[in-house]
């Protein structure tokens, strides 16, 4: 759906996508924020392309509004206004692209394939962003349910494991060294990381045969037990990482294997002794000058002395989705966190599943 | 300048450790540096750009803008911004007996410094 305020522009936007798509496309057309807003509670939108030069609601305020309201629609800004300050701007607010108004046929095509592979680029990966209060067994159900074939990788600090699901079967689980039935009561248990809905592979082997249903419920019901009981999770059952997110700011250049978090166990551990820590050049006193935790959806959780919690906010979204742009075609793994350094302040985030955290610190010298 | 940077990253990133690094332009351009297949030129040339996003949209925020790291599961990335807006990004593995931390913190310091040197 393209929303811009100039009537004559967006019939000609939609007859050239329409018309470059080979008729693959359906381009609906918005003249303003609030017909923009109608369409997108009655239909599903793929991608959003906006001018944020609109009258009446401010188009950054627009597109923040719409990355809340709808974090998993990819959205880009088409203008004319091609400042570096105002591109920023739009990345912060939940723009994936930022284009400029083409003035020419190749113009028309480059924007064309531009929005093109945006439009593919998230179905290859699987699930992106936001699904809040929808765990791993829901999705794992409407999998089933809808006989899809899927790969779902799970992950925490401490494991990593992948559920086979072939024509709406489980048919295969792994995690770590463990494979089937208990590979997959082990993911299910997971208190909480982070879970990606991959193309279907075929698995290495089929290891399970049982009736989905039956698998789930089995799973659940090893959960229940497990944390009704006196006993806590095994340790690979625990989402926490053993960094502590409250002292960013005195670990500086410290023996990085004590604050990364394991990808298997005893892999921290493994790391801790490679190296001492190095002598302390100078001496500060770190202190905690602001803290943010809010939801996914951005609601604040938690903060302290936090200016403007909505900026806050806006940079976390937007560093959750440039992370995860980040990494595309490359093997570096999960998004952990971003450290922001300067001599005198830290800022550490972290984007986990379901919160992201924001802490700023400053180092003052220590009194001699 | 262009020169210059091709010219130190080309001598300056060959340590251990380093798994791919870059240089980013404020004309959008950059400069990529691979030492592993894993690392393609095409995914190097989208982190460049998801960096210097990064570093406007830290400007835009009033936050420090001078260096920053990437944790990911399994590599760090490094980065650091000049005054001018060039940025430099450097991939590393994750295991600190492959590199030296102080040793890439250092050369981000250098390449911040790189032709600003006062003259004599």
């Amino acid at each position: 759906m393209f929303v811009d305020d100039d009537a004559g522009f967006l019939e000609v936007v939609r007859n050239l996508m329409v018309a470059y798509s080979e008729g693959l496309w359906e381009v609906l057309v918005a003249t303003d924020a609030a017909r923009g807003l109608t369409v997108l509670r009655e239909r599903k939108i793929d991608l959003l392309v906006i001018d944020v030069h609109m009258p009446v609601m401010d188009g950054l305020q627009f597109l923040g509004l719409l990355h809340r309201r709808y974090p998993n629609i990819s959205k880009a800004v088409l203008t004319g206004d091609a400042s570096d300050p105002y591109r920023a701007a739009c990345l912060s607010n939940g723009a994936e692209l930022f284009l400029l108004k083409p003035t020419s046929t190749e113009g028309w095509q480059s924007l064309f394939v531009a929005l093109n592979e945006l439009v593919k680029f998230q179905p290859e990966e699987g699930f992106r962003g936001v699904l809040r209060r929808v765990g791993l067994q829901d999705v794992l159900q409407m999998e089933c349910l809808a006989r899809s074939s899927s790969v779902m990788e799970v992950s925490n600090a401490e494991t990593h494991g992948n559920i086979f699901v072939r024509d709406g079967q489980i048919i295969h689980a792994q995690a770590g060294d463990v494979t089937g039935e208990d590979a997959f009561n082990r993911l299910m248990s997971l208190t909480g990381g982070q879970f990606n809905l991959k193309p279907f592979v075929e698995p290495p082997a089929v290891t399970i045969s049982g009736s989905w249903e039956f698998l789930l419920m089995e799973a659940a019901r090893q959960r229940d037990e497990a944390q009704e009981s006196e006993s806590p999770l095994p340790p690979w059952a625990t989402a926490a990482e053993p960094e502590s997110e409250a002292e960013p700011a005195a670990s500086q250049g410290g023996n990085e294997a004590a604050a990364a978090p394991g990808i298997v166990p005893g892999m921290a551990r493994r790391l801790r002794p490679a190296k001492p820590p190095p002598a302390p050049v100078e001496k500060f006193c770190p202190t905690i000058d602001e803290v943010l935790i809010c939801s996914t959806q951005g609601d604040v959780l938690y903060e302290w002395q936090c200016a403007d919690a909505n900026a806050r906010i806006r940079f976390l979204q937007f560093l959750s989705q440039k992370s995860w742009q980040m990494r595309q075609g490359l093997p570096i793994g999960y998004f952990q966190r971003l450290e922001i350094e300067s001599p005198r302040n830290r800022i550490v985030t972290r984007i986990d599943s379901d919160r992201a955290l924001f802490v700023r610190a400053s180092r003052e010298p220590l009194a001699k | 300048m262009k020169d210059i940077l091709q010219k130190w990253l080309a001598e300056r990133t060959q340590i251990m450790g380093v798994l791919a690094c870059g240089i980013r332009f404020p004309d959008k351009t950059s400069l990529t540096q691979s030492w592993s297949k894993e690392f393609p030129p095409e995914a190097l040339e989208n982190a460049w750009r998801c960096v210097s996003d990064t570093f406007q949209v830290l400007k835009i925020n009033f936050f420090p803008n001078e260096q920053i790291r990437w944790v990911y599961e399994n590599a760090f990335l490094y980065c650091g911004r000049r005054n001018d807006g060039i940025c430099l990004a450097i991939f590393t593995s994750r295991d600190p007996q492959l590199f030296d931390q102080e040793t890439i913190e250092k050369l981000i310091v250098e390449f911040r410094a790189l032709g600003q040197e006062k003259p004599k």
